[in-house]
C-alpha cells in the first residue's frame, strides 16, 4: 500500500522530515515561547 | 500562558501532524479523492476541537502542523520541499522572536494604603516584588477602601 513513487525509503525520509519540522515548531517555537511568558 | 499549559498542546500537535501525514501519504495511493478524505477528517476531528475553547494562537499552530504534514506527505522529495519546511519553521520563529512578550495582569488586595502615596510608589513596587518574587512592570490602583484600610491593585508583569 506504500506509494509506489516513493517506496518505503521515501516514506521514511518524508516522515523524518515531517517529524523534525513539527518537533522544531512545537518545542522550539511554541513551548519555549509559552515558558517565557510567565 | 504557562509552560505546563503549553505542554498540554504539544502532544496534540505532534499526534495530529503524524496522523495527517500518514492519512495523506496512504490516501494519495488509494483511488479516493483526497478532498473527501480531508473533509471527513475535518468533520470528525477538527470540529471536535471547537467544543473546548482553544486559543487563536494554538489554533494557528494546529493549522501550521496540518498544512506542513499535508505538504510533506504529498509533494515528492525535492529542493522545494526542504525550502517549504525551512520556511514553516523559520517564519514562526522570527515572528515569535520579534513579538514582545504579552504582559500578564493580576489583581492584588493590598492592606497598607500609606504606600499608595505617589512618593512611596517605589517602596510599594519593591515590597510587592520581594513578596511575590516577580518583576513588576506597572502597578495600577483600582479601588481604595478607606474603612478597611485596603486597596485593590492591578499588577502588570513582564
Amino acid at each position: 500500500m506504500v506509494n509506489l513513487d516513493t517506496g518505503i525509503i521515501g516514506l521514511v525520509i518524508h516522515f523524518a522530515i515531517n517529524v523534525i519540522s513539527c518537533a522544531l515548531i512545537t518545542y522550539v517555537v511554541y513551548v519555549r515561547r509559552a515558558g517565557k511568558e510567565l | 500562558m504557562l509552560e505546563e499549559q503549553a505542554k498540554s498542546y504539544d502532544f496534540s500537535f505532534m499526534m495530529i501532524a503524524t496522523i495527517i501525514f500518514f492519512l495523506c501519504f496512504f490516501l494519495s495511493s488509494v483511488d479516493l479523492q483526497l478532498g473527501m478524505a480531508l473533509g471527513l477528517f475535518a468533520i470528525f476531528g477538527i470540529i471536535r476541537y471547537r467544543t473546548d475553547a482553544m486559543p487563536v494562537r494554538e489554533m494557528t499552530f494546529l493549522f501550521l502542523m496540518i498544512a506542513l504534514s499535508l505538504i510533506n506527505a504529498l509533494i515528492p522529495l525535492c529542493l522545494e520541499l526542504g525550502l517549504v519546511n525551512i520556511i514553516f519553521v523559520v517564519m514562526p520563529l522570527i515572528i515569535e522572536g520579534t513579538r514582545k512578550g504579552s504582559r500578564k495582569e493580576f489583581k492584588v488586595v493590598y492592606n497598607n494604603i500609606e504606600n499608595l502615596n505617589k512618593s512611596n510608589r517605589s517602596k510599594l513596587k519593591r515590597e510587592l516584588q520581594e513578596k511575590l518574587h516577580i518583576k513588576i512592570a506597572h502597578i495600577r490602583i483600582d479601588k481604595i477602601d478607606m474603612v478597611n484600610n485596603k486597596a485593590i491593585l492591578t499588577v502588570t508583569i513582564d
